[in-house]
């Protein structure tokens, strides 16, 4: 139901209703700003970035896909134009195909958490995360953190939805494989304490 | 829901369907995790700490306000408006990511592909011109020809009417006139070949290799013309030979302009540079008949320098340029018998405090003079 409006607006747009780009903005901007922020620390580039991606957008409309994940054509967008910006800004000789730098930074918040045990178990996962390969972590920051599924994430990321559930698993199996070690450790600890 | 029953707190905090229920409730996504938790209470636990961990793990995001939001989307609308009104203007002229470099331009990578294919496609060409030079002369001269080809990997030795003698090297070839009726006695090589010819004023030898011509009355030489070598080479063992470029060189013109050989001289034609280049041959051997060899005698014993010189000059034919008033105080004593020429010279020039040049297959001996 959700898409469905999503792509009505979409259509809106692309016939030229300026009202519906608007919406499209206002909906999809925080989305686009948070995962802009990932490729560059520089807030006013992503914003800058946004604005041309819009901007685009609506000079070319009448070519625009009529049938499109909104967020994900969106963030694929926003993903190629950082990168773009980035290498000519600073004459970067990386090759425009290569992919771009992707930093986050996962936390756990601890008022969520008053059991030490779970407390430390986020903390496993939350350690495991950041050492996983930069294009996992991107997968899982897509999968996990702006909700996107599998045939999306291949469309941001340029490459196969079979590629998307590879690197899934790879980073599953990391997060797995730390884990174990600590949970039957803590398990121990926790029949001896009792 | 089956799985449900038996899956692992990792699991569940790694499941799309958890997550989402966790993070972005919706009725029925609620309605239906909790009509599994009244059949399921055993796994109420385990829900509820995967939960705390779901919602626990974050990503840190930046923060920008509803309202800053809002204004950067009105200055897009305004742009976006303001060209209406203009008309002609191009919003895109601003957009900093749509200037790729040139370099990125399809077009620009088609073109450049094109000029490199063009380019290759030239140079093989050039090369191939350059290759068939031989089989250019071939064609070009109307006689009959008679042609040998070394196919196999000794030297092979080619007996001509006019009593010459050629050695051909493996892979090389030579075309000639079997009766050399005309005015010269032409003959095409390509590859490498040691001439013996049998002296004749009247009809001239010349030997047309790469893009050089060179032309003897009677004497023995070497000419080393590949396909591939950057390089044509001429050396010559005994008498005298003149070297000139095959271009714009005629003939029945009476005067060979060229450069002109004497014993272990060898003339160096660089093909890229279009030069000639005299120097002296890497092993220069003695140019005296067997009978003077005998007699020639390179043990010095306090023989003055010039007199030393003028030994080695005539025994290899080679011009040694000196200064004779100096060099007669410097005595030499040396045993000079087994080196050849170069460290001959070296050990002389060592004992004189002297230095030697190669000059346009000349020797130049720099000295200062002894006291």
């Amino acid at each position: 139901m959700e898409q469905q409006r999503e792509l009505e607006l979409w259509q809106a747009f692309t016939e030229g209703d300026i009202s519906a780009f608007e919406a499209i903005m206002l909906e999809q901007f925080p989305t686009l700003y948070q995962y802009g922020s990932k490729f560059s620390s520089n807030s006013e580039i992503v914003k800058d970035c946004i604005q041309d991606l819009f901007l685009y957008l609506w000079e070319h409309k009448e070519h625009l896909a009529k049938n499109v994940s909104v967020k994900a054509y969106l963030m694929s967008s926003l993903r190629r134009r950082i990168h773009l910006n980035k290498n000519i800004v600073s004459f970067d000789p990386m090759p425009a195909n290569e992919s771009p730098l992707f930093q986050v930074a996962f936390s756990v918040e601890d008022a969520f958490i008053e059991n030490e045990y779970l407390q430390r178990l986020s903390n496993q996962i939350k350690d495991t995360l950041t050492h996983i390969p930069q294009r996992q972590k991107e997968v899982i920051y897509l999968r996990f953190f702006q909700n996107l599924h599998r045939d999306q994430i291949a469309e941001v990321l340029c490459i196969t939805p079979q590629t998307v559930s590879n690197i899934l698993q790879m980073a599953f199996k990391s997060i797995k494989k730390n884990w174990k070690t600590e949970y039957f450790g803590l398990l121990f600890f926790y029949f001896v304490l009792n | 829901m089956e799985n449900y029953k038996y899956c692992s707190l990792q699991d569940l905090v790694l499941d799309d369907f958890f997550r989402e229920w966790v993070l972005l409730p919706t009725p029925e996504l609620n309605a239906k995790w909790h009509q599994w938790l009244s059949d399921n209470p055993e796994r109420w636990d385990i829900i509820q700490d995967a939960s705390v961990i779901v919602k626990a793990i974050k990503v840190e995001e930046p923060s920008i306000s509803q309202q800053e939001i809002r204004s950067l989307i009105q200055k897009t609308i305004h742009k976006i408006e303001k060209k209406k009104e203009d008309g002609a203007e191009v919003l895109s002229s601003g957009i900093k990511p749509l200037k790729i470099a040139f370099f990125q331009h399809t077009w620009f990578r088609l073109a450049a592909s094109f000029l490199l294919l063009f380019a290759l496609g030239w140079l093989v060409y050039e090369r191939y011109q350059t290759d068939n030079l031989y089989d250019k002369f071939v064609t070009d001269n109307k006689s009959k020809l008679i042609e040998v080809i070394n196919k196999g990997v000794n030297p092979q030795i080619v007996q001509l009417n006019d009593g010459s003698k050629v050695t051909l090297n493996a892979g090389s070839r030579i075309s000639y006139e079997a009766s050399f009726s005309g005015n010269n006695r032409v003959l095409y090589l390509t590859g490498e070949a040691f001439f013996e010819v049998v002296r004749n004023p009247q009809k001239p030898f010349l030997v047309y290799a790469n893009e050089l011509v060179t032309k003897v009355l009677g004497t023995s030489f070497s000419v080393k013309a590949n396909k591939f070598d950057k390089q044509v080479v001429v050396e010559v063992k005994t008498g005298k030979v003149s070297v000139s470029a095959q271009k714009g060189f005629d003939e029945k013109a009476d005067k060979f302009k060229g450069l002109i050989l004497t014993p272990n001289q060898k003339v160096v034609y660089d093909r890229e540079v279009e030069q000639l280049t005299k120097s002296l041959v890497a092993e220069p051997i003695l140019v005296l008949q067997e009978k003077e060899v005998q007699m020639m005698d390179f043990n010095f014993d306090d023989t003055p320098a010039n007199e030393v010189f003028e030994v080695l000059e005539n025994a290899y034919g080679i011009h040694i340029i000196y200064d004779a008033d100096l060099l007669k105080n410097c005595p030499v004593t040396a045993p000079l018998s087994d080196q050849n020429l170069y460290k001959k010279l070296k050990i002389i020039c060592k004992a004189i405090e002297a230095e030697y040049e190669l000059i346009d297959g000349q020797i130049i001996i720099q000295s200062k003079g002894c006291k």
